[in-house]
């Protein structure tokens, strides 16, 4: 079957093979999710719905620095979507320094900054409402922005202390089609006006427990991105909001029950009209048990409130809420989970509704 | 000849045969001499090839290499020590990678590349059969 000659060509080809050092090829994956809908709202309906569809990936360029980016395909409204969520090129520049530049989700508590787009990582079947993302119906935060990243981690007595920083292209309105029509905008290209928004997140691990505590703040000047001037005259780059927040998050991973919380304080200062100054405030606390290795139920309390006159909420039309969401999450193997959730809505203004939802999420490694 | 052609298939078929085997005795996880530290247990050397951890301590930060994957070594490695099969392998270095923060450790060829990059990275981390060590590098783990 070999012959002499064919039995040294595989024996040298095989040599030559091991002595290959492989380097990393470009790590792809894929999220996506399928949903069943139910709500008790009127004029609501039951349906079949296609979550996002995540395409992510990262490759190591050279020894110091990597790039990664994700696109996220949705459906809105009966409209196709294709969005870069994320794109950014890092550096390592030592051991508790990297310097990344792109597309970010913000330094803004522990969801954001863990859970990204990824519907299987997260227990519930649906973000707390308020951390929806800017094209979500219920956001109040700027979920991304662009420019440069800073961070890194440095041990610290019983445990590691990690910081990131931002600075980039602050968030923007149009208002030129009134209130509530539109969306917090990131600005990946331009930016209405030369302020920028910094922002710093700060976490502590501990060693001995597994508990993560978090601290961030952000400073926005929320700006007209209207190009021409709208019916109140407000002209484009005007600031519209001068915005402060704060937030504090907490995440403890015990080996059966695990704890979410995260706090944000938003200071929101009217710079156009004569709404003045207020502060509101959302937070959720949420609550899981692990009964075997995959089942998993979990509550969620969330609560979004805010001054009538708060500018920045009318300019987003978005309202107070208080929600209660009871969800079952069943791991059908590391890369599949069926999620069984109802939520109870209960707007400040009445009208309380309960939604339902199946979901199968699942990840392509 | 004959007798060189019919060892010579008789290894290829074995090589062949025995790299496909789940079963694998005595791996062990070696160390740049630099690293302080003497020992180190299952749970320390899952925490780092899991990226878990960066740190040992007493030795700072350390860095890790990994080997083929679907090789004995790998296998015997991943499933006895780490406690991941291959699917579950595949899954949690997606979420990782999905985070951006961190990617799987390097990939070397073989026992002898690990030992070599060991030897000469000072905080470089590696497992190996028990037979492929040598003096260059120290040994913090041995497989039950």
């Amino acid at each position: 079957m070999f012959n002499r000659k064919n039995t040294k060509f595989l024996l040298t080809g095989i040599m030559l093979l091991s002595s290959i050092i492989s380097v990393h090829a470009v790590e792809f994956g894929v999220f996506g999710d399928v949903n069943y809908n139910d709500t008790s709202q009127a004029g609501g309906s039951n349906a079949f719905a296609l979550g996002s569809l995540d395409f992510y990936a990262m490759q190591e360029i050279d020894d110091k620095t990597r790039a990664f980016f994700e696109m996220v395909f949705e459906e809105h409204d009966n409209q196709n979507f294709v969005d870069l969520e994320r794109l950014w090129i890092r550096r390592n520049l030592n051991d508790n320094l990297n310097i990344s530049a792109g597309r970010f989700h913000t330094p803004l508590g522990y969801w954001n900054r863990n859970y990204h787009h990824g519907a299987l990582l997260y227990d519930t079947a649906t973000r707390p409402g308020f951390l929806d993302f800017e094209d979500g119906a219920g956001s109040i935060l700027p979920l991304h922005f662009v420019g440069i990243l800073f961070d890194g981690k440095v041990r610290a007595a019983n445990g590691s202390l990690g910081y990131e920083l931002q600075f980039g292209n602050g968030p923007s309105y149009n208002t030129s089609a009134g209130y509530g029509g539109g969306e917090i905008e990131v600005n990946n290209i331009s930016d209405p006006n030369r302020s920028k928004s910094p922002g710093a997140r700060i976490t502590y691990n501990f060693n001995d427990i597994p508990l993560t505590l978090g601290l961030a703040a952000m400073s926005n000047n929320i700006s007209e991105s209207g190009l021409s001037g709208n019916a109140s005259g407000i002209i484009s780059g005007q600031t519209l909001v001068q915005q402060f927040i704060s937030a504090a998050d907490l995440e403890f991973k015990g080996d059966k029950v695990d704890v979410l919380a995260e706090y944000y304080s938003l200071k929101n200062d009217d710079k156009f009209g004569s709404a003045g100054s207020h502060t509101g405030k959302a937070y959720y606390i949420q609550l899981g048990y692990q009964i075997t290795a995959s089942l998993k139920p979990v509550y969620r309390y969330e609560s979004v409130n805010f001054d009538d006159n708060d500018i920045y909420f009318l300019i987003l039309n978005r309202r107070q809420e208080n929600r209660h969401v009871l969800a079952l999450r069943y791991d059908l193997s590391e890369s599949n989970v069926l999620k069984f959730q109802a939520m109870n809505v209960s707007p400040k203004t009445g009208g309380a509704y309960n939604e339902y939802i199946i979901q199968w999420a699942f990840l392509i490694p | 000849m004959g007798k060189f052609k019919k060892i010579s298939n008789w290894i290829i078929a074995s090589s062949l045969l025995f790299a496909g085997l789940p079963c694998f005795a005595d791996v062990v996880v070696v160390a740049n001499k630099a690293i302080t530290a003497d020992s180190l247990n299952a749970k320390q050397i899952s925490d780092l090839w899991l990226a878990k951890s960066e740190f040992i301590s007493g030795s700072g930060k350390v860095v890790v290499v990994d080997q083929v994957s679907g090789t004995p070594v790998y296998n015997y490695f991943y499933k006895n020590i780490v406690k991941k099969n291959g699917s579950q392998l595949k899954a949690y270095w997606a979420k990782i990678i999905f985070s951006g923060k961190r990617l799987p450790p390097s990939v070397l060829a073989n026992d002898a590349a690990v030992i070599e990059w060991v030897a000469s990275t000072p905080a470089g981390l590696g497992y190996v059969t028990g037979a492929s060590v040598n003096e260059t590098v120290k040994v913090l783990f041995r497989s039950p």
